[in-house]
């Protein structure tokens, strides 16, 4: 407790930090608002922007983008039909047949409180989680690592997606780009195909931007004769008075809506299980528990509080593996890792030992408690207007900029125009996994992940003297590899099931 | 055989595309000098890795052949928005990738000014904007801001380009 006032006042104390809560909020629920561009694009986009800043600053900046882009991806949903966000599917169900009866401002207040509420209980979990767990974490070398990086692998290739296949190629591809540059070990080139310029490797924001935004911009571009962001689903006749969230609504949503919060900060605690399922289960455990559920999905501001919670829930309890292990559990921590790398801290369970990166988490934690309340705030008095703004903006002016935006920000990695011929090439890649179900999310955490796991892999091997036998006769490293494969063959046998289901008419 | 359904005829597709990328991954790492004197060397993973790929690619064919031979998939496309590419406008995808090969060909001939106003341009005719006035206000001040934002503010590299160099109106804008 002590540690978190201290962090408080180290935020407090930092003015630019303060600004960029703010900023970070604001520029989330807009990212978030915006059907098709998700707090990833929003962060990949602004990552070399936070180069210039301070570790706190940026952190700060990036941290908060993140969580208040799942709540900005309600106010599409409600408003539009379309979530802006994979996270905001759920609310769509009850907020947008609630924005057609002239209920909108209702529905965009009901997802500020509960992304709120689910938000400062991931928090909570995050804060008094991630410093128990890495007490246990602290002893491990470079074979249990090893494990867990494979656990990580297998577990977030095998939930992230439909197929169980796809997604640990989707790890595989995000691990083989990683390969690309100088051996860590002994500085060979490898697959390299001869340019010298990629003996450095592939920098992560040119791949973050390719995957995450040039391949949505040119989904937009196919769109843009179909749909247009302007087809509210607000009925001409508002009523003011259905305006407001009322003091009866929000209690009979509070129960659920704790709920709703422990079911998405567990989800968010398992390496690759993001807000997307998170809101659904929500959602199906509410509505089967509700004594009506026959009106959930007719429009009632209980649809809109369980996955909101839900989905908001993630963010914290996400960062636990990151702050415990090193190990990202969604892609947003994933591109923190990089951010605390930049700033030459690293990520895993000695980040609580060092006292400069202690009081910076716990300064991070801070800036996570205050961008809840600011990002709340916006979207409870703001929503309904930040919604109607991005209304009026048209797509056929607004992705060319976020285009040339996303190139800038693939050139000012490194100064390097290869950056952007990369930024375009997994743009492609990006494209073609979407419209093939491949996990863009895997791709990530595991380019991300890849060198140090190569690095324990091949660390352990030397102190082994029983070979690859090391990895199953140590009992913790066996542990995880069971869990990982143990967890591969469930989703893989559920798969089975549930298409043998659809086939039998179930 | 009977006829092939759209999902079995996109994943066969996905298959071949696994078997090339992993074929010429599995190329390069094997151009990977080897250290005799180590069991697991630099080339160890990538090649693995590449190999692995090949591998579960041909499994989802496997998988998709054995699910539409057991009838498991049949009403599964319908449900489906974004999946495969029937629906995708190759012109419009084509269109957005040539925009920013303009911009890096032009980033090399005239610099970072001129690429950026001319990609902008071009991005604007791509989303479908034929009005004159914003196609040449939008280029021209977007063009500014970013000059001023990304060279001035964030002080980034900004090298003359090779066949004009537009040096001085770069840096009058960025203030550097």
């Amino acid at each position: 407790m002590l540690d978190l006032i201290a962090g408080f006042t180290n935020l407090f104390s930092d003015l630019q930090a303060l600004f960029f809560v703010f900023f970070g909020a604001f520029i989330g629920i807009v990212f978030g608002a915006l059907p098709g561009l998700t707090a990833s694009a929003a962060i990949a986009m602004l990552l070399p922007l936070s180069f210039h800043l301070g570790p706190l600053p940026a952190l700060a900046f990036l941290y908060v983008i993140g969580k208040s882009g799942r709540y900005g991806g309600s106010i599409a949903a409600i408003l539009f039909n379309t979530p802006g966000t994979t996270a905001s599917a759920a609310t769509m169900l009850d907020g947008y047949p609630m924005s057609q009866r002239g209920e909108s401002g209702k529905a965009l207040k009901t997802a500020a409180v509960a992304s709120m509420v689910g938000d400062y209980t991931g928090e909570l979990i995050l804060i008094f989680g991630a410093v128990f767990v890495a007490s246990y974490t602290k002893t491990f070398g470079p074979t249990e690592y090893f494990s867990i990086y494979v656990m990580a692998f297998v577990v977030i290739g095998s939930v992230v997606g439909k197929s169980v296949i796809k997604g640990i190629i989707s790890t595989l591809f995000g691990a083989i780009a990683a390969m690309v540059g100088l051996d860590i070990i002994n500085n060979t080139p490898r697959l390299t195909m001869g340019f010298n310029e990629l003996e450095e490797g592939l920098a992560l924001v040119p791949l973050l931007i390719g995957v995450f935004v040039i391949s949505e911009i040119i989904i937009q571009a196919e769109k843009l004769a179909k749909s247009h962001l302007s087809e509210m689903g607000e009925t001409e006749e508002r009523r003011p008075d259905a305006d407001h969230l009322t003091w009866a609504e929000f209690k009979r949503c509070v129960p659920l809506m704790i709920r709703s919060s422990l079911i998405g900060s567990f989800i968010g605690m398992m390496p690759g299980l993001g807000s997307s399922v998170a809101c659904f289960v929500a959602y199906g455990e509410e509505k089967r528990r509700s004594e009506e559920p026959e009106k959930w999905g007719t429009g009632i501001v209980e649809g809109i509080a369980a996955p909101e919670s839900a989905n908001n829930a993630v963010s914290g309890p996400s960062m636990i593996p990151l702050l415990s292990l090193g190990i990202p559990g969604s892609t947003i921590a994933a591109i923190l890792i990089g951010v605390f790398l930049i700033h030459g801290i690293q990520v895993g369970p000695q980040i609580f030992d060092n006292p400069f990166s202690r009081e910076l988490i716990y300064s991070l934690f801070a800036a996570g408690l205050l961008g809840i309340a600011a990002y709340g705030a916006m979207g409870y008095f703001l929503g309904p207007h930040i919604g109607r703004l991005i209304a009026l903006l048209p797509t056929k002016y607004l992705y060319p900029f976020i285009f040339l935006t996303a190139v800038a920000a693939s050139y000012s990695t490194r100064a390097s125009v290869l950056d952007v011929a990369v930024a375009l090439i997994f743009g492609v890649i990006g494209y073609g996994m979407r419209r093939t179900e491949f996990s863009a999310a895997a791709f990530v955490i595991a380019f991300v992940l890849a060198k140090n796991m190569e690095e324990a892999f091949r660390q352990a091997l030397l102190l082994s003297d029983n070979g690859l036998m090391i990895f199953v006769t140590e009992p913790v490293s066996a542990a995880f590899l069971a869990v990982g494969f143990s967890i591969m063959i469930w989703r893989s046998i559920s798969h089975m099931r549930h298409k043998k289901r659809q086939k039998n008419g179930g | 055989m009977a006829e092939m359904t759209y999902r079995t005829k996109v994943e066969l597709g996905v298959t071949v595309a696994c078997l090339v990328i992993g074929g010429f991954l599995t190329y390069e790492a094997l151009q990977i000098p080897a250290e005799h004197e180590e069991l697991i060397g630099s080339r160890t993973v990538p090649l693995f890795i590449a190999v692995l790929i090949m591998a579960l690619g041909v499994l989802i064919s496997v998988v998709t052949m054995f699910e539409e031979k057991n009838g498991e998939d049949e009403d599964e496309i319908p449900a489906e928005d974004e999946y495969g590419f029937a629906d995708s406008d190759v012109i419009r995808v084509f269109q957005v990738i040539g925009c920013g090969v303009a911009y890096i060909a032009m980033f090399w001939a005239f610099g970072y000014l001129i690429s950026t106003l001319i990609a902008l341009f071009l991005m604007l005719l791509a989303f479908g904007n034929r009005r004159w006035r914003p196609l040449i206000l939008m280029p021209l001040i977007g063009t500014v801001v970013y000059e001023f934002v990304f060279m001035g503010l964030m002080g980034l590299y900004d090298p003359a380009g090779a066949l004009v160099d537009l040096s001085a109106l770069s840096s009058l804008i960025s203030g550097n």
